[in-house]
């Protein structure tokens, strides 16, 4: 754990023009992007806090030289801040991290779709934000259980995934961002929103993905 | 009814603790890589899927921790215990999979950290000491339901009522019926031990009451009470009360009501103390039941799905239906009319207590309201006593062999919350208007520094 910045924060002049006991901490927003990271790729770090804010990094890497703030993740690894209200005796403090995902290839992830009705079937979208993400993240294969046929549908393409085939590499080589789309149909046991004939509320999909060179 | 419980019990103590999960305290009990406890439904396996947690597209995996105060409060409030047990228009079905995307809204960030607080669950019994106690010496019960998928007055209301007139904590004084005044009608003589303010006191037509001291009094005095008061007077119902986090007194007692941030070592240690002064009196102890809860969820996973009983308003009271009820809580009852280290499977909520106390202390049902949830299957505390002759008491291992977490720092919340706004409103005005009465019973109030 290393101690990269710490810094007063604008509670001090609230003090002095109020003339109140202290401040509360709080953090109003705090981001590490991207949080998906290939080698090579800084992460930019910024937050909004009242109290005095404090960043450490595990493991402990140094900021890149300049502004904005940027570290290099060379492994996955935890950015805390905190903030502490003055005085230091008796302190109030509040924290929080985010964890940078350095990836080395591949790297397997689920993503979890929340289902809904959709006529004769099931249909789950979900967003994944490109800030999120290093542009240079590419994936491999994308997978389900088997249990059911699955069509999925991302950027361009789509792949059917079916108990023989579970697995694709129809989208090797399209970026993780963007927004995903699953449709499965209802199987004749199955009715939507019936507790007794329940389909599946949620759908995993496991992604593997590497770094574009 | 399973025994002949107007014999065989004199006593019953009721201790109700706030914002735990069922599966959070108590899940440990049935871990296959620990206890293994098969009769109970707790986490068998913590890599269930269907267990998981999403939030933003992202799995989010249950975790066992040491108990530690906790970062903050955890929401659960109506509107996100909503999100918390995700009914899925595919399925149909309650998922209990929102625990951690209501936690994501609640701190208002676009994402949260893999162990987010809501889906840590106690790693063991050295985390819990005293419940584990309780789990090992007398009933579990693994289906006690905090009765609204809601926050802590609310539920409260419902377990001192059998109704609520509000559905989400309020940022102001009580008013509605309570079972205090069911006992006094009915000539059952009870008492409040309390640590600090009791809950009551958010009712201004509790403030005669919470002033005399044959009716509330400071629980350093239970353990003497139990031990030499005479049986004209001991009481035959009695709450014993924690010292409230949200309180703006605590009458030198450590918080201790389990609340995040709190750890809940000092809970552990506030039943350890109840249950010593009561088990200090064996004859006395053998007609008691002591039954141990928590007011609800607190924003903590479980897994089990809430029960389909629908709660109305009460007539002149204007809030949505609720459609279930809240999602489980820890519930135990002590008491030496139990099998050591049984379970109760059927149905209870904190209304069961009521219904208890009806069929001790009255030949109708306590309430049409607690009637209704009878109806739809709650059952009463007295089905999960069995034993017709009462056994001896189990003795405690000694606090040091029991490694209750050390008391820790707790972050303070930046903004007030309504209960506690709800609670230095009551104080402020017990004292205005009871002055040097209400310092006698809660000299603490003199420190309440003036409004802003």
């Amino acid at each position: 754990m290393m101690n990269a910045r710490k810094m007063a924060g604008g509670c001090y002049v609230a003090l002095f023009l109020l003339g109140v006991a202290g401040c509360a901490p709080k953090i109003a927003r705090f981001a590490v992007l991207p949080v998906r990271v290939c080698e090579g790729t800084p992460s930019a770090v910024t937050w909004e806090v009242s109290g005095s804010p404090e960043l450490t990094t595990a493991p402990a890497i140094q900021p890149l030289p300049g502004e904005p703030l940027r570290y290099q993740a060379t492994e996955d690894t935890v950015f805390t801040l905190r903030a502490t209200r003055w005085p230091y005796q008796n302190p109030d403090v509040a924290e929080t991290e985010v964890r940078v995902h350095r990836t080395p290839p591949p790297v397997t992830e689920r993503i979890v779709f929340t289902m809904n009705c959709d006529g004769a079937g099931l249909v789950g979208i979900l967003p994944r934000p490109a800030t999120d993400w290093d542009s240079r993240i590419r994936l491999e294969t994308v997978a389900a259980d088997g249990s059911r046929e699955i069509t999925v549908e991302h950027e361009t393409r789509s792949a059917t995934l079916t108990a023989s085939a579970p697995g694709t590499g129809a989208f090797q080589g399209v970026a993780m961002a963007g927004t995903w789309k699953v449709t499965t149909p209802l199987r004749p046991n199955e009715r939507c929103g019936d507790p007794s004939a329940a389909p599946p509320a949620k759908i995993i999909l496991t992604t593997q993905f590497v770094c574009a060179r | 009814m399973a025994i002949d419980i107007k014999n065989l019990v004199e006593t019953i103590v009721i201790v109700m603790l706030e914002n735990r999960s069922f599966d959070h305290m108590l899940g440990y009990l049935s871990l296959k890589d620990g206890t293994n406890r098969t009769d109970i439904d707790g986490i068998a396996d913590p890599e269930n899927p269907s267990y998981m947690n999403d939030s933003a597209g992202e799995a989010y995996s249950l975790f066992a921790t040491k108990d530690a105060a906790l970062p903050g409060d955890l929401p659960h409030e109506r509107q996100l215990v909503d999100v918390q047990l995700a009914k899925s228009a595919a399925s149909g079905k309650y998922e209990m999979t929102g625990f951690v995307e209501s936690y994501r809204r609640f701190m208002n960030v676009p994402r949260v950290k893999t162990k987010a607080p809501p889906i840590g669950f106690m790693k063991d019994g050295g985390q819990v000491p005293t419940l584990d106690f309780f789990a090992n010496n007398f009933t579990v019960c693994d289906r006690w339901f905090a009765p609204l998928p809601a926050s802590t007055q609310p539920n409260r209301l419902m377990a001192l009522s059998g109704f609520t007139t509000v559905d989400v904590t309020v940022a102001q004084t009580l008013d509605q019926d309570l079972v205090y005044e069911w006992l006094t009608e009915r000539r059952i003589r009870w008492r409040v031990y309390r640590s600090g303010l009791p809950f009551c006191a958010l009712f201004p037509r509790m403030w005669d009451e919470i002033l005399d001291n044959t009716l509330f009094r400071s629980i350093r005095q239970l353990a003497k009470d139990v031990q030499t008061e005479s049986d004209h007077t001991y009481p035959e119902v009695i709450f014993c009360e924690p010292a409230y986090s949200d309180s703006p007194i605590s009458s030198g007692f450590e918080r201790n009501d389990d609340h995040p941030p709190l750890p809940v070592g000092p809970g552990q240690r506030f039943l350890r103390e109840i249950y010593e002064a009561f088990t200090g009196n064996p004859a006395r102890w053998a007609k008691t039941v002591m039954i141990v809860t928590y007011d609800e969820h607190g924003g903590f996973f479980d897994h089990v799905p809430p029960l389909p009983i629908p709660t109305d308003p009460p007539t002149g009271v204007n809030y949505p239906r609720f459609e279930t009820t809240g999602v489980r809580v820890p519930g135990l009852i002590v008491s030496p009319l139990v099998v050591p280290a049984s379970v109760y499977n059927d149905k209870l909520d904190h209304t069961s207590i009521l219904q208890f106390l009806a069929e001790m202390f009255d030949d109708v049902d306590y309430s049409p309201d607690v009637k209704r949830r009878k109806d739809a299957g709650i059952r009463s505390v007295s089905d999960v006593l069995t034993l017709s002759q009462p056994r001896a008491a189990a003795a405690m291992p000694p606090l040091e062999a029991l490694g209750v977490a050390a008391v820790v720092p707790v972050p303070k919340p930046e903004d007030k919350t309504p209960n506690q706004i709800a609670f230095e409103t009551a104080a402020r005005e017990l004292l205005a208007g009871k002055g040097a009465k209400a310092l006698d019973s809660y000299p603490e109030l003199a420190t309440l520094k003036p409004k802003p």
